[in-house]
């Protein structure tokens, strides 16, 4: 598994597993927040509500499903980040979860033809990449679905 | 801006000569002391340790391996115990430094400011890496995104809603960058061979330059401005909007609260910065003009980028920003408004921490009328917009000159 992420590493600031165990429930079940005074959904989750202020937020989990609103292929690897060069393209995309809320996320074992605006995707758990500190991250990408087919049992309620 | 607000000059710029390259031989102390004495040079008669307080920009512990870089900079400088503000704003970074600058000099505590910023990413093997730090890092960095990726998302969105359906315009923002970099002898393409327009109708000739440098400018209080220049230029109005850095908020949850700009409709802002409105809005208030006075403008020509901020500085209506470029419009010769005058980040080159000055400094050349071969007749009045991160800190700087007349 590691051959497909085998790049070097000289000197790199050394990530902090803490770090991002903090942020499992965010990565792995797509949670945010929701505002108990004005109902607003936030993703990532916030310590302040965006729309009212409040301090008064609560877990909340966003539905695993959504459509693209954004697409981007790219095939240059300048600047990639280590752990990600041998992954070309590079497809970044918004998507809108179904309860209105955006996410930054990469589309999955999809043709690139099928990665449009409008196209439904699903959520999947999948692995990122292995940290500097040899630890491997985990974290959602999404896969475009047709309609009626469902693919959130083996990955959403993990 | 009901009542009238005292202004801030500045009488001495200096900069690295072809910011799109790198300078192996340099460290960051000599770029930086380089153009901080040039700036110094420029302002007749002005003595470094008669300088009272500085700012400086750069991208950050992370990325520049440098820290706690204020005593640093007093030190290289030798103005000694002046104080040294540091900023680390990505590619906006030396335009927030204008904007402590002009407060300091506003505020009657300092009276003579050098504001600087550099570049020098070839000294950090994992620059690229460390670069996209400067992102909110949970969960854009942490999944692989890079500020790239969020321009190009956001090009690709503000392309396809408005109809743009090639790469035409890119390739006519790229061509009149190149122009006007040949004519700049300080840019990285001065001296080159002019590219044809069609080799440039390419998804990559809208893309920066990247490169190394430094620059700096001087700032006294406006009734000491003669002191040390023939030619004076004015900041008449300053601004900086910050928003989320997370590329998903432009389009969904609301990320500037309330006060989101009127009469721009959310689910419907196609690429357009909320941000970048904000702080034009704010900076002509200020300023006291509308974008109907503005004579040139330098903007962050990467992607659509330059499309969207002829948009959100009211120059032309939204959606028609690629079009101006296209219609030739951005040239000397277009009849309207033209910009990027230096070249741009295509051209000029783009050492992202001395970015935003340098935008200001070829503003103040335009406007003491002293840039040649690419003057723009009668400019008064000439507007700086940068970007950090992908739309996430917003400046707008308004300069003017004495000819000015509102």
């Amino acid at each position: 598994m590691s051959a497909e992420f085998q790049e070097q590493i000289y000197r790199h600031t050394t990530a902090s597993c803490t770090r991002s165990w903090r942020e499992r429930r965010g990565r792995y079940l797509l949670e945010g927040t929701r505002c108990k005074d004005c109902g607003a959904v936030h993703y990532p989750r916030r310590t302040v509500c965006s729309s009212c202020n409040g301090r008064n937020l609560e877990p909340y989990r966003h539905p695993s499903s959504g459509t693209i609103i954004m697409a981007n292929i790219c095939w240059q690897a300048t600047g990639v980040h280590f752990g990600y060069g041998e992954n070309i393209p590079r497809i970044s995309t918004v998507i809108r979860l179904d309860d209105g809320v955006t996410v930054l996320a990469e589309i999955t074992d999809t043709d690139l033809d099928k990665i449009v605006e409008g196209a439904r995707v699903e959520m999947v758990l999948k692995k990122l990449h292995r940290e500097s500190n040899s630890t491997w991250m985990y974290g959602y990408k999404f896969v475009v679905v047709e309609e009626g087919e469902d693919q959130s049992d083996e990955s959403a309620d993990t | 801006m009901s009542e009238k607000r005292k202004r801030v000059a500045i009488v001495g710029i200096g900069n690295t000569e072809k910011p799109g390259n790198i300078h192996p031989f340099q460290t960051w102390k000599e770029l930086v002391a380089n153009a901080a004495y040039e700036a110094i040079g420029d302002a007749k008669g002005l003595k470094p340790r008669e300088i009272d307080g500085a700012v400086i920009a750069y991208h950050g512990e992370g990325v520049n391996e440098q820290g706690g870089i204020g005593g640093s900079v007093a030190d290289l400088l030798g103005i000694a115990p002046a104080p040294v503000f540091p900023h680390s704003m990505n590619c906006s970074g030396s335009a927030v430094a204008l904007n402590t600058g002009w407060e300091m000099v506003a505020s009657g505590k300092y009276k003579r400011v050098l504001v600087m910023g550099f570049e020098k990413e070839g000294d950090n093997i994992n620059y690229t890496e460390n670069i996209n730090i400067s992102f909110d890092t949970e969960y854009d960095y942490t999944f692989g995104f890079r500020h790239r990726d969020g321009f190009e998302l956001m090009s690709n969105y503000y392309m396809k809603h408005y109809g743009y359906k090639d790469y035409k315009a890119y390739a006519a923002m790229s061509y009149a960058a190149h122009m006007y970099g040949r004519m700049n002898p300080k840019a990285s393409v001065y001296g080159k061979p002019m590219p044809a327009l069609e080799s440039l109708e390419t998804p990559s000739s809208c893309f920066s330059m990247m490169g190394e440098g430094a620059a700096a400018a001087i700032l006294v209080p406006e009734e000491d401005a003669y002191l040390y220049t023939d030619h004076p230029v004015y900041i008449q109005g300053i601004s900086l909007a910050c928003t989320s850095h997370y590329i998903a908020h432009r389009v969904g949850e609301e990320p500037m609260g309330p006060a989101f700009p009127a009469g721009l409709r959310r689910e419907e802002t196609y690429g357009q910065s909320a941000a970048l409105i904000a702080a034009a809005r704010d900076a002509y208030e200020m300023a006291g003009i509308t974008a109907k006075d503005i004579d040139l403008a330098q903007v962050y020509d990467l992607t659509a980028g330059s499309f969207w901020f002829l948009d959100g500085l009211g120059i032309t209506e939204y959606g028609k920003g690629a079009q101006y470029f296209i219609d030739g419009k951005a040239l000397l010769d277009g009849g309207a408004v033209p910009i990027n005058t230096d070249g741009g980040n295509i051209a000029r080159g783009h050492a992202s921490g001395a970015d935003g000055l340098n935008q200001v400094i070829e503003n103040v050349i335009q406007l003491r009328e002293e840039a040649k071969e690419r003057q723009v007749k009668d400019a008064n009045c000439a507007v700086a917009a940068c970007v950090g991160s992908a739309f996430a800190h917003m400046t707008v700087i308004v300069l003017t000159n004495d000819q000015f007349k509102i």
